[in-house]
């Protein structure tokens, strides 16, 4: 791929998660996926294509009686992020923000 | 892979854009929210500030547990106070605050004067509560909202 953009972040639904991720320390599952927009198996195929690479990290805790599923990038997935991002800034022609 | 071009760039970064600014919006906190943390600072400061009352120590921490299964609950989001980003100097200048107004309540009590802790807590509260309603006014604009 070109110019600094990393393969596996690229996809866009795989974009929108890690750009969420950039931003918070941990999302739940159902609530990442209503934001993403796509179903729970597409969701869940890209969080383990994520997590496989070491891009996101993902754990289970009860929360009101409900077994939830929070998902947090980790260190080497912001760096990456990151990376991706500001090569596509420097590819649309825009600053870094 | 094909080259991406600069308009698939551009359209990508809008949607980031939205979907940031879509949970920003999403995550606007009621007042008990803010009152909730403000008491618990308050609370906190108090039980520092009186040796008595050294007991409130775990009240506010029971507080601080609440307010985050609370958030987690309702927005699904868990996001650091201590986090890094736009919001950092809020949570620096409320912190800074705090440790100020317990060295202060500390030197005053050295002379006899009681009430202080319970002047330190009010300040709390009022730090606390303005810098809950900064902290969240500034992340929301760090995602575009």
């Amino acid at each position: 791929m070109s110019g600094g953009l990393d393969p596996l972040i690229h996809p866009p639904a795989r974009l929108q998660v890690m750009g969420l991720l950039a931003k918070v320390s941990e999302i739940e599952f159902g609530r990442l996926r209503d934001l993403v927009g796509v179903s729970d198996s597409l969701l869940s195929k890209h969080l383990a294509a994520l997590g496989e690479a070491g891009y996101v990290d993902l754990r289970k805790a009860a929360l009101d009686g409900r077994q939830r599923t929070w998902v947090a990038a980790t260190l080497a997935g912001g760096r990456a992020f990151s990376a991706h991002l500001a090569a596509l800034q420097a590819l649309a022609g825009v600053g870094a923000g | 892979m094909n080259d991406v071009t600069p308009a698939e760039a551009r359209a990508a970064l809008a949607d980031l854009d939205r979907n940031r600014v879509e949970l920003a919006t999403s995550m606007d906190a009621p007042f008990l929210r803010h009152f909730a943390f403000a008491v618990t600072a308050a609370v906190m400061m108090l039980s520092a500030t009186s040796p008595k009352l050294i007991g409130l120590t775990a009240l506010a921490m029971l507080g601080v547990v609440a307010i985050l299964r609370w958030d987690r609950n309702r927005y699904g989001v868990f996001v650091n106070g201590y986090r890094v980003g736009k919001t950092f100097p809020v949570t620096i200048a409320l912190l800074v605050a705090l440790i100020g107004s317990l060295v202060v309540a500390a030197r005053v009590r050295e002379h006899g004067e009681v009430w202080i802790g319970y002047g330190a807590a009010a300040f709390a509260f009022v730090a606390a509560l303005a810098a809950s309603y900064a902290w969240q006014i500034v992340y929301k604009r760090e995602m575009g909202a």
